[in-house]
């Protein structure tokens, strides 16, 4: 998406992998957050990424069983973090920048104490 | 120069790769119950899956998107998870079917008790996983498997009826059979269309794209690989078919463990042919464990987004690598029940079917889209044949279960 | 499918009237048996009297599994006789043989038939069990199942 494209929000850009300004995926774009008044203009606010955003756009019984599993973590990507879209959402900032992959960031120095890690 | 060793080398992976435990028991057992006339189901089946294979290689290479990345955003949230919960049950149980087998194998080639053979080789497929990129993993696994042509060897020694063998490539139903007879041949059609399109191999096979980091320049790569690789590894499931059909149906035998196929080669070479056949069947079921459980590691990661890919270090993906380790585990731990083999391979072959009309969708909408794939979206034949197996994927999918009932899994 | 009738035994005048042509041959084959004194064939026979085997109630499934395992027996038996396979081969085919008779030993369908197969194959006695074969064939082609 450059300037001036038109892109539906909830079939073109939810459900996105993210990568950021690394080229590293850091995620997928659970939900959209928007701004604006009814009747008004609506913005894209952020981009909501984590368990705590994809298990309110599932039935309760489904979102409490993967939450059990998952948690409710969630991370706000800010639209203005967002450079462009294609087939992907191409971030201007690094994932820890942005909060994303705090996971795997926790994880990583217990694995690399496996050799050939 | 170069070029032309990848195309050479992708496809001898395929084939090595193609035939794992499930198609193999099935060919066999066809072979004894029908002779030849289930021939024409691993054909057409074949042509299914270069048909969705070749689509799921260009979508990787152009759209740089895995198919469980696709699952998302074209069937929604809420029927891809049910699509990725399905999958990765699937891929679970398959894997623990090829593990099992391994055991087994293991068990006739040197002795030793089978569960403790499950252990080391799972311990070992863990280690090469870890230690191996991408591509030498799929390169070792599928190179090691041509050992597989022992059988195909085996069908032109034992040298059968080949006009008849040509008869059975022409699709055709036993109507003047007993009715017991005609549900059990539906439920091998069936089988054979489920083990050729078993979603696990377009799950490995696109995601492998994109560890590879394909581009537009690999799209011969591509066609090769699936057209002719696929094709070839066909063939061998047919060899499979095609000796079951000359020596064990006269003799009343249908395979119900992986070490009664070695027969096929010992019968026509003795001991070496015995030996080539039983390394063969090993190498084949490891290379499916190992594409079973990075499938299902594949699946979870790309659902949820997590970093993946073997291209990269384990430590730098922590949970892929927690996936496919925990998959490799829980596959042991299925092993461990007690089930056996076969019934986890009955157990797949129904469950992975009905999961298929899931699995293609995705893909076949995602192939059309020109947003996407630009020039190299889907034409007129793709879509003749994507469009057509999909609804033949749909008919068997709705017949697998009631078949599988009232034919105890094509015992009957 | 078969109409499940009630019959007095697969000897029964009423089960030829029901069971159909393929049952019917194999009935007559059947009588042509008893006549013969093959004493595992007579343990057959027993096992069918004995257990009550109704001719239209028998599972083909678990019948299969019998047959298919004795089959395999002899087969096993000829090659490595032949020194085609290491003994271990078939020494673990013929174990996985065992165990898979052992299983049906216990049902009540194919019980006998199994006891039988399993002396067969500990004895490596090849004739009865190619015997005992060619008479499950005879017996699952009279319920259906071809081969």
């Amino acid at each position: 998406m450059r300037n001036g494209q038109i892109i539906k929000v909830f079939a073109q850009l939810r459900d996105l992998e993210i990568f950021d300004a690394e080229d590293q995926l850091c995620g997928i774009a659970d939900d959209v957050e928007l701004e604006g008044a009814p009747g008004g203009a609506l913005r894209i606010a952020a981009l909501l990424v984590g368990p705590g955003a994809y298990g309110a756009r599932m039935p309760r019984i489904l979102a409490r069983g993967l939450q059990v599993v998952a948690g409710r973590s969630m991370v706000r990507v800010p639209w203005s973090a967002v450079d462009h879209v294609t087939s992907r959402i191409r971030l201007n900032k690094t994932a820890r920048e942005l909060g994303l992959l705090a996971f795997e960031r926790r994880l990583q120095p217990l694995l690399r104490r496996i050799p050939l890690s | 120069m170069g070029g032309l060793v990848e195309i050479l080398l992708g496809i001898m992976t395929a084939v090595g790769g193609f035939v794992e435990v499930s198609e193999a028991t099935f060919a066999a057992q066809a072979g004894s119950r029908f002779g030849y006339s289930l021939l024409w189901a691993f054909a057409v089946a074949t042509v299914g899956i270069i048909v969705f294979g070749e689509m799921s290689g260009r979508v990787a290479a152009i759209a740089k998107q895995p198919v469980f990345a696709l699952m998302r955003q074209r069937l929604g949230l809420t029927l891809g998870l049910f699509t990725l919960a399905a999958s990765v049950v699937v891929s679970l149980i398959t894997c623990a079917a090829e593990i099992g087998a391994i055991g087994l194998v293991l068990n006739l080639l040197v002795g030793g008790p089978y569960l403790g053979w499950a252990v080391l080789s799972t311990s070992v497929l863990i280690l090469t996983v870890w230690s191996m990129p991408f591509k030498w993993i799929e390169r070792v696994f599928g190179l090691l498997g041509l050992v597989m042509l022992i059988f195909a060897a085996a069908t032109l020694k034992i040298g059968p009826d080949w006009s008849q063998a040509l008869k059975g490539l022409v699709p055709q139903f036993p109507f003047e059979a007993s009715r017991t007879d005609q549900l059990a041949y539906g439920y091998f059609v069936v089988a054979i269309f489920s083990a050729v399109l078993f979603p696990f191999e377009t799950y490995f096979y696109s995601s492998g794209g994109i560890e590879e980091h394909w581009s537009k320049k690999h799209l011969m790569v591509n066609r090769l690989t699936t057209g002719v690789g696929f094709s070839l590894g066909s063939l061998l499931a047919m060899a499979l078919l095609i000796n079951s059909a000359v020596l064990f149906r006269p003799a009343g035998v249908d395979p119900q463990q992986p070490g009664t196929l070695a027969l096929q080669a010992a019968i026509p070479f003795g001991k070496w042919g015995l030996a080539a056949a039983l390394v063969g069947l090993l190498m084949a079921f490891a290379g499916a464990a190992v594409e079973t459980c990075l499938s299902a590691a594949y699946s979870v990661a790309q659902f949820f987004g997590w970093p993946w890919g073997r291209y990269k270090r384990p430590g730098e993906t922590p949970r892929f690598t927690l996936a496919w380790v925990g998959a490799f585990l829980v596959s042991l731990m299925i092993v461990f029940t007690g089930i056996e083999p076969l019934k986890l391979v009955e157990w797949s072959i129904v469950s992975s079917i009905m999961v298929l009309p899931l699995t293609y969708l995705p893909l076949l909408l995602l192939a059309n889209d020109r947003s996407y794939m630009r020039e190299h979206a889907n034409g007129p034949i793709a879509n003749v044949l994507g469009v057509g197996f999909y609804v033949i994927l749909l008919v068997v999918a709705v017949a697998a279960l009631p078949l599988f009932v009232l034919t105890a899994g094509g015992q009957r | 499918m078969k109409a499940r009738e009630e019959t007095r035994g697969p000897f029964s005048l009423t089960a030829r009237r029901h069971l159909g042509r393929a049952a019917t041959s194999a009935v007559r084959n059947r009588f042509g048996v008893v006549a013969r004194c093959d004493p595992l064939l007579l343990l057959l026979a027993a096992a069918f009297v004995a257990g009550g085997a109704n001719a239209t109630e028998l599972d083909t499934a678990k019948l299969a599994q019998v047959r298919s395992a004795v089959a395999e027996a002899p087969t096993v038996l000829r090659i490595q006789a032949r020194g085609q396979v290491t003994e271990t081969f078939a020494e673990g085919l013929r174990s996985d043989i065992r165990k898979d008779l052992q299983k049906l030993v216990a049902d009540p369908e194919v019980g006998t038939m199994a006891s039988a197969a399993l002396v067969a194959v500990d004895a490596r006695d090849e004739p009865a069990l190619l015997s005992l074969r060619d008479r499950l064939v005879a017996l699952e082609r009279a319920h259906g199942r071809s081969r």
